[in-house]
């Protein structure tokens, strides 16, 4: 499975996690070309059906990046990002995903050197799941 | 928007969290702010460390505009400042000032950086190449940089400097870019900056560095660090990436110690100061350290754990109980290099006397500020010009109030030459652009509330004031200190003569409705019925009262009194006749233990001048103090020292150890335990004083009626504790006062003259617009579930019961787009991120 390289988008929020991620690049810290990154505002403006649209677009892996608890500048909207994506989660698996496929995880503004870890670990799971079963097949 | 050249200029020199607060308050009022810092990077201190006390968090980018955020560019405050109407010059001082506020001529001079940033591709072939290596600042010496590095390596706009004290001139650097943007000359450039309206001072604190302490092994000892060291430690961009290493030999850190006051509260330093926030900043290193660290041992040597602030002694509370950090009050005398290389030991006395070797692995000095530096000469002679952090050691809250306080000094200066001018405003209005009643509501006229009202009024804002009382003034009826007394005096007649202000007395506040522009509320006034305001934004100021105990038989006996009524006796002369030969005084009294575990933050400094005032009058008077911690924070601390010198004694109780007041015949009898003898003592005083501190006024209904959420203590809880302290939750209300958090009627007066700068952002314009990024209702496929007003955190989305549709407030939105998730239907779109622009956006990236 080594040279399958899969297709993942990271949905990371303005003010934190997309600050590491701009942190780690201006430190010259490189992490597989797989990852895509759409900057959204907060996590919590995450709606479901975008994850599911980018699945069902044929992404091998969704990755979420938000701020700290507690460190949100919306006050909260990490905390309704955790509610909405466990519920993904659960509803990946009547689509026939692996929900390990949709990670979400807080990297704090400062926390260049960890976008890079979690992003490579991240690569390497999905490495390991294999393709995107949507790719090959129609779903309604 | 209001272009910039009509705007008034006004200079910050200090780019650090006070020199960005003012001048983003600034900015958001009206003016066009320079600020310059003559480090290479702007954000001071806090660049350098990720997690503030007390709730471990950063957030720091909740200080950014509210109201105009369009004019700045949301991102990331590490990332940098990036404001239309403010602009920063680094490696710029301030050579001279001449002329009066209203309008000042500057001369500022700007170190090159050495890099063309028009040309700099950020590839980094300079930095590989010098050959120079110096101790990396930012990293607190623990890495070393090159001699053309990135001051801050967050900030993602800037480009390379060169340290020209570094730098030897090799030449290297410029002949490898392959830009030709670098350039080796050094020479300064001078500018004049014309027609500034004004100036605020505010250069910080410069910390104190403990080679001097050569006990402490500083600088020999390479795993003795300073605080901000460890909070490079901790950062996985720190020195040593990503693990959390001791500096000697890289392997892991197990058992910590804390040295506190090193630098402070030491006379043979010549620095008899308490640089306040140490404390805090060591019990949020142990407990950050502790979720870094599995395992990790931590242990702080303290002399008073000043845990002054309104949450900060349950947040020790839950360092010391639930994570079990170790407190030793013991001043460490050195620190000696253990057998085993790199470890250290610390020797100290226990409680019991005991002397006990310990040895660490590593060892954080809390180095606190150095003694306040003399001003320079512009600053010194001009009353125009306003410093506040640097003669004190703040927070991060007090440098916020302190700075509101200071631009709000200065707007009233500047405003009446070029209010005209900020007012106008001529874009185009939209439908969801609200014209801003320009009144204010101020609720409760004490301290407080008279400077809040004070303060509006001179922006021109028409002000009423409500009382609940007879009287204006609040607690001022109580203070004895004659300075305070005459200032609070001052403001009332300040404010009963303002024409701007209206008072109602024997008034209070039975409804209050609206959005940030447009409240309007009912006032019931006495025997006279009631009253409509209409008004753009509230300030509430219900202040707070003397705490009620019945701790140590407070209340039995007319020989224990509180330190309020000694203050009271000792300056009406009633104890004249009959001077107390001794004196128990007990600090603490009902408080700092659950159920109000909070510091009050007057007692320590109003017995300790109680003190001094007995022993001035009758030297003979024995004056004993039962005390857990002295809380003479900042400056306060020499009248612990003058007390001291006085001989009053002091005796340090715990709380498991309390002392007891008991009446045995015509004698009252305190018994305590005194940890240096280890014995208990008992004393016959003729008098007991008690410290019971403050409690916040009951504001259920208030709170109620105005959607503020109180704290377990009953206090009104901010928007956030240390960026936005006198904001309350919901835009256009603001709290400040003793019902926010215990504090000095001093202190009250700068929190209200910074809740009347923040809410001036909202008045200062004639209309509040909607932003780009704002959520944006398509009233036709709502169907008024109403998902999006429980889930907004602001309070922006309501039910307009006339026109039966869901609206945003664009004051209050912030555009976090929590309400377009939660949407069923689709309904509310957040502006620059509607769905269709996520879903290309996601498209495009899948490809």
């Amino acid at each position: 499975m080594s040279d399958f390289e899969p297709k993942i988008i990271a949905m990371v929020c303005n003010w934190c996690t997309y600050t590491a991620a701009d942190l780690a690049g201006t430190s010259r810290l490189t992490y597989p070309s797989n990852i895509r990154i759409v900057r959204l505002m907060c996590t919590g403006m995450i709606d479901a059906k975008y994850i599911l649209k980018a699945f069902l677009d044929g992404a091998d892996g969704v990755f979420i990046g938000g701020c700290h608890p507690g460190d949100c500048h919306y006050i909260n909207g990490n905390l309704k990002a955790v509610k909405r994506i466990t519920g993904v989660g659960k509803l990946l698996e009547q689509f026939g995903f692996d929900p390990a496929r949709l990670k979400l995880q807080w990297i704090g503004a400062s926390e260049g050197p960890e976008f890079q870890r979690h992003m490579t670990e991240f690569v390497a799971a999905i490495q390991a799941m294999g393709p995107n079963p949507a790719r090959d097949c129609m779903i309604l | 928007m209001v272009p910039n050249n009509t705007r008034p200029h006004v200079l910050i020199i200090g780019a650090g969290i006070s020199g960005m607060h003012a001048a983003i308050d600034l900015a958001e009022t009206g003016c066009r702010v320079t600020l310059v810092d003559k480090a290479a990077a702007s954000g001071g201190i806090l660049s350098q460390i990720d997690h503030q006390f007390p709730d471990d968090h950063c957030g720091m980018c909740r200080i950014l505009p509210m109201i105009n955020r369009d004019d700045c560019r949301q991102t990331c405050l590490r990332r940098g400042l990036d404001h239309d109407h403010i602009r920063i010059l680094t490696q710029t001082e301030v050579l001279g000032i001449t002329g009066a506020p209203g309008n000042m001529t500057v001369t500022l001079a700007t170190t090159p950086t050495g890099v063309d940033p028009e040309r700099c591709t950020d590839c980094g072939e300079c930095e590989t190449v010098c050959p120079v290596e110096i101790p990396d600042q930012f990293n607190a010496s623990l890495s070393f940089s090159k001699a053309i590095y990135k001051p801050v390596p967050h900030q993602s706009g800037t480009k390379r400097t060169i340290n020209w004290d570094a730098c030897n001139r090799c030449d290297a650097c410029r002949k490898i870019c392959p830009e030709s943007a670098i350039n080796l000359d050094a020479a300064s450039r001078p500018q004049t900056l014309q027609n500034i309206a004004g100036v605020i001072y505010t250069p910080g604190a410069e910390l104190f560095d403990p080679r001097a302490v050569d006990l402490y092994g500083f600088g020999i000892l390479p795993n003795v660090v300073t605080s901000t060291g460890f909070e490079r430690i901790l950062n996985s961009a720190g020195p040593f990436a990503d693990i959390t290493v001791r500096p000697s030999d890289h392997l892991p850190i197990k058992k910590i110690a804390w040295l506190q006051c090193v630098g402070s509260r030491n006379l043979m330093l010549g620095a008899d100061h308490c640089s306040t926030a140490c404390c805090m900043i060591a019990v949020k290193e142990a407990i950050l350290a502790h979720e870094k660290i599995e395992g990790a041992e931590t242990t702080i040597f303290y002399m008073d754990m000043r845990t002054f602030g309104r949450d900060f002694q349950r947040y020790k509370d839950r360092a010391e109980f639930e994570l079990g950090v170790r407190f030793i009050r013991c001043r460490v005398h050195s620190i000696e290099p253990a057998d085993t290389p790199g470890d250290l030991i610390i020797s100290y006395v226990d409680a019991e006397g005991h002397r006990i070797e310990e040895i660490f692995d590593l060892a954080i000095l809390s180095t606190g500020r150095k003694p306040a530096p003399v001003l320079p000469d512009f600053v010194r002679h001009d009353g125009g010009f306003m410093p506040d952090s640097v003669q004190q050691f703040k927070d991060i809250s007090e440098s916020v109030i302190a700075s509101g306080a200071a631009a709000a000094g200065l707007l009233k200066k500047i405003l009446p030459k070029t209010h005209e001018k900020t007012a106008s405003d001529d874009s185009p209005a939209d439908s969801q652009s609200r014209p801003v009643e320009k009144t204010a509501l101020v609720v409760g006229g004490g301290p407080a509330g008279l400077s809040a009202a004070l303060t509006l009024a001179g922006f021109y804002v028409k002000v009423a004031l409500v009382e609940k009382q007879d009287a204006l003034g609040g607690n001022a009826a109580h203070i004895v200190d004659k300075d305070t007394k005459e200032s609070i005096a001052q403001l009332i007649t300040n404010v009963m003569n303002h024409p701007l202000i209206t008072v109602y007395k024997n008034a209070q506040v039975i409804n209050h409705q609206g959005i940030p522009g447009r409240f309007v509320s009912r006032i019931r006034l006495g025997e006279e019925g009631e009253k409509i305001l209409v008004h753009g934004a509230t300030v509430i100021v219900t202040g707070g009262h003397a705490a009620q105990t019945d701790a140590y038989g407070s209340g039995t006996d007319d020989r224990i009194i509180t330190q309020f009524d000694l203050e009271k006796r000792l300056h009406d002369g009633e104890l004249d006749q009959l001077p107390p030969k001794s004196v128990v005084m007990i600090q603490c009294a009902g408080s700092r233990e659950e159920p109000a575990n909070y510091c009050s933050r007057i007692c320590c400094i109003k017995a300790l001048n109680n003190a001094i005032g007995l022993k001035e009058k009758w030297p003979e008077t024995d004056i004993r103090i039962f005390y857990r911690d002295i809380m003479t924070t900042g400056d306060t601390e020499t009248l612990y020292t003058e007390a001291r010198r006085k001989g009053i004694c002091f005796i340090p109780f715990d709380v498991s150890r309390k002392p007891s007041v008991s009446i045995n015949g015509p004698d009252i009898i305190v018994t305590g335990h005194d940890p240096i003898k280890n014995a208990a003592v008992s004393f016959k005083p003729d008098m007991v004083v008690l410290s019971t501190g403050v409690s916040p006024n009951p504001s259920d209904d208030i709170a109620r009626m105005f959607f503020i959420p109180l704290t377990v203590d009953a206090f009104f809880k901010e928007a956030d504790y240390k960026w936005r302290p006198v904001d309350s939750p919901r835009e256009g209300i603001f709290v400040a006062g003793l019902g926010r958090a215990p504090q000095t009627a001093l202190q009250s007066i700068q929190e209200g003259e910074a809740a009347a700068c923040r809410a001036f952002r909202i008045l200062a314009s004639d209309l509040i617009k909607p932003q780009r990024v704002t959520a944006i209702v398509r009233h036709a496929i709502c169907s008024r579930c109403e998902l999006c007003i429980d889930t907004c955190p602001y309070g922006a989305r309501f039910a307009d019961t006339e026109q039966n549709r869901i609206m945003v407030d664009v004051a209050a939105c912030q555009g976090c787009g929590a309400c377009a998730a939660i949407c069923p239907n689709s309904a509310t779109l957040l502006g620059d991120f509607e769905d269709h622009r996520v879903m290309d956006a996601l498209e495009t990236a899948i490809g």
